[in-house]
């Protein structure tokens, strides 16, 4: 008995110790609101507006991780004025590519919800987001569906006869039954298409870490994409950004929004022309808030 | 009350009364064993599967070939163990583990790992427990179909396997393993496999036991998911444990 006393006074300081991690570590064998309850049904959602499906720019950030905006410098007003200033290929829309809170909890999602009006009010364009690993700490789900549009990480809306389809890989993996519905919506849509997510699936990175865990969910993935015209894949979760040619299809890794000391802080514009079959990527990126903001374009073609 | 059951037990404890009373050789040799199973998750369905193994036990090595087959690939998988360091109370050794999936549809992985491994080993000479660790890195190639030529990459990572078991009884004994890869599916960095399992020596040469497996998804980021549990039962076979009738 007297050796029992030490070992649960040490359970409980750890188990103390670990419940008051900030990413809620006591939820480590799961959490509340898995992928399985997120993307139980592919979800159509209202397309944005935009004047003309052949030729149109949207613009994407990732992993803004709000609640940590005060260590890392957070390019906002540089971003919104490269929205409202843009003269040609204006940004109709905004993605977001998951990780919107550093963990999870309400105050985050407060911040984000005001970014996200701030952002509305100076230029006038909708967003669209997918939900990252950070987002589901400390339960954060619930506050996620409530908050952010559009409420669900698991949906798709067409421009012309092109899909964005988003999928929800916030645990690491999507999980046989979203797959499986992503494969049926897939295989049952003609139009080209271009997928959005959290997690990579390989991007290059040779460091096996950052990306989706099942290879064999990969597999099935890169086998889908290889039979269904996808164009590109984008995620985010890796914050140095990466890239991946699969010759079917590319994969884009796209840098996280915050700026670090030894990271600019980076956001995109993507073009997509129907008629010239490609799809224009300019990256801007900002180091602190005393330097320019320093813009480059990297061009890939789409299929016909 | 239900008949059923009891008389199923009496009939168990009537066929292992021959093998209660025998002499156990120790279990080194050949090793043959049959394995199926199921694979399956909450919207995932059951996913059948089934393997046979084939195993050299000596001293201070292993060596063991294995083959499965499921719903989309067939898996095969080589281990050699080499422990040239053995004392009372723990070994050091090497381990290598080589896995080949071929997929059904077309594709492939191959992963080419090395281990350091060390085994400890406590409690009763008769019922001990004994804990074995392998940390070490692993190679994947994945080749996957794309515009009708079939291209590939490569990754590396870190890999570990720790089981620990514990003897209940001469013939039976439970463990505990949490791995980084089982030895038909090696997930990416860090996707563990956590089982339990028991089996028990019918026989001086028949060894039957069941394991069930929890597969998660990243659990380095903290979000890790359940997404697969595996349902295993097994019969390992030791021919060299056949007890030779003697010469008049």
């Amino acid at each position: 008995m007297k050796a029992l006393l030490p070992a649960a006074l040490a359970m409980s300081l750890g188990f103390a110790a670990l419940s008051s991690c900030d990413f809620g570590i006591y939820e480590l064998f799961g959490r509340p609101n898995d992928v399985i309850t997120r993307a139980a049904s592919l979800t159509e959602v209202a397309a944005p507006s935009v004047a003309n499906t052949q030729r149109y720019t949207f613009a994407i950030i990732t992993d803004p991780h709000f609640g940590m905006s005060s260590v890392y410098y957070f390019p906002e007003s540089e971003f919104f004025n490269s929205v409202t200033e843009a003269s040609a290929d204006k940004p109709e829309f905004l993605l977001v590519l998951g990780d919107v809170t550093n963990t999870g909890v309400k105050a985050e999602y407060q911040d984000f919800a005001d970014f996200a009006q701030r952002f509305t009010e100076a230029c006038g364009i909708p967003y669209y987001a997918v939900a990252g690993n950070h987002d589901l700490y400390n339960d954060g789900w619930t506050t996620w569906a409530q908050t952010v549009n559009p409420g669900t990480s698991f949906y798709r809306f067409a421009l012309g006869r092109r899909s964005f389809y988003f999928l929800d890989t916030g645990n690491g993996t999507l999980g046989d039954p979203q797959l499986e519905k992503l494969s049926a919506e897939m295989n049952a849509d003609a139009n080209r298409k271009l997928v959005f997510t959290h997690y990579p699936l390989f991007g290059g990175i040779s460091f096996s870490y950052f990306k989706l865990t099942n290879s064999r969910e990969r597999k099935a993935l890169i086998d889908l994409f290889n039979a269904n015209s996808v164009d590109m894949y984008f995620a985010g979760h890796w914050h140095d950004g990466a890239f991946y040619d699969y010759s079917c299809f590319k994969e884009e890794v796209l840098s996280a929004f915050y700026a670090t000391k030894s990271r600019p802080g980076r956001w995109f514009f993507a073009t997509v022309d129907e008629g010239s079959h490609t799809l224009s990527l300019k990256t801007y990126a900002v180091e602190s808030a005393s330097g320019g903001t320093a813009v480059s374009t990297q061009e890939f073609s789409l299929k016909n | 009350m239900k008949k059923t059951p009891v008389l199923l037990g009496f009939a168990l404890l009537l066929s292992l009364y021959p093998a209660m009373a025998e002499d156990l050789p120790a279990l080194m040799g050949t090793r043959l064993s049959l394995s199926s199973g199921m694979e399956t998750g909450v919207g995932m369905g059951r996913k059948p599967y089934g393997l046979f193994e084939a195993g050299y036990d000596a001293k201070k090595w292993t060596v063991q070939l294995g083959a499965s087959l499921d719903a989309i690939s067939a898996n095969y998988s080589a281990n050699l163990y080499f422990e040239p360091i053995q004392t009372r109370f723990f070994t050091l050794g090497l381990r290598s583990f080589n896995h080949f999936c071929q997929y059904l549809s077309s594709g492939y992985e191959t992963d080419i790992s090395g281990y350091l491994s060390l085994g400890l080993q406590a409690g009763r000479a008769r019922r001990p427990l004994r804990c074995r660790l392998d940390l070490g890195v692993n190679q994947k190639q994945s080749g996957y179909e794309a515009s009708g030529q079939i291209d590939s990459f490569t990754e590396y990572y870190p890999s570990f396997s720790f089981l620990a078991r514990q003897s209940l009884t001469e013939r039976g004994q439970v463990y505990f393993a949490c791995s980084s890869f089982d030895d038909y599916y090696v997930p990416l960095f860090l996707a563990p496999i956590f089982s339990v399992g028991a089996d028990y020596r019918v026989r001086s040469e028949l060894r039957l036991g069941a394991k069930v497996s929890v597969r998660y998804s990243d659990m380095a980021t903290l979000t890790a998911h359940a997404d697969g549990l595996k349902l295993q039962i097994f019969a390992d076979f030791f021919p060299s444990a056949i007890k030779k009738p003697k010469k008049a």
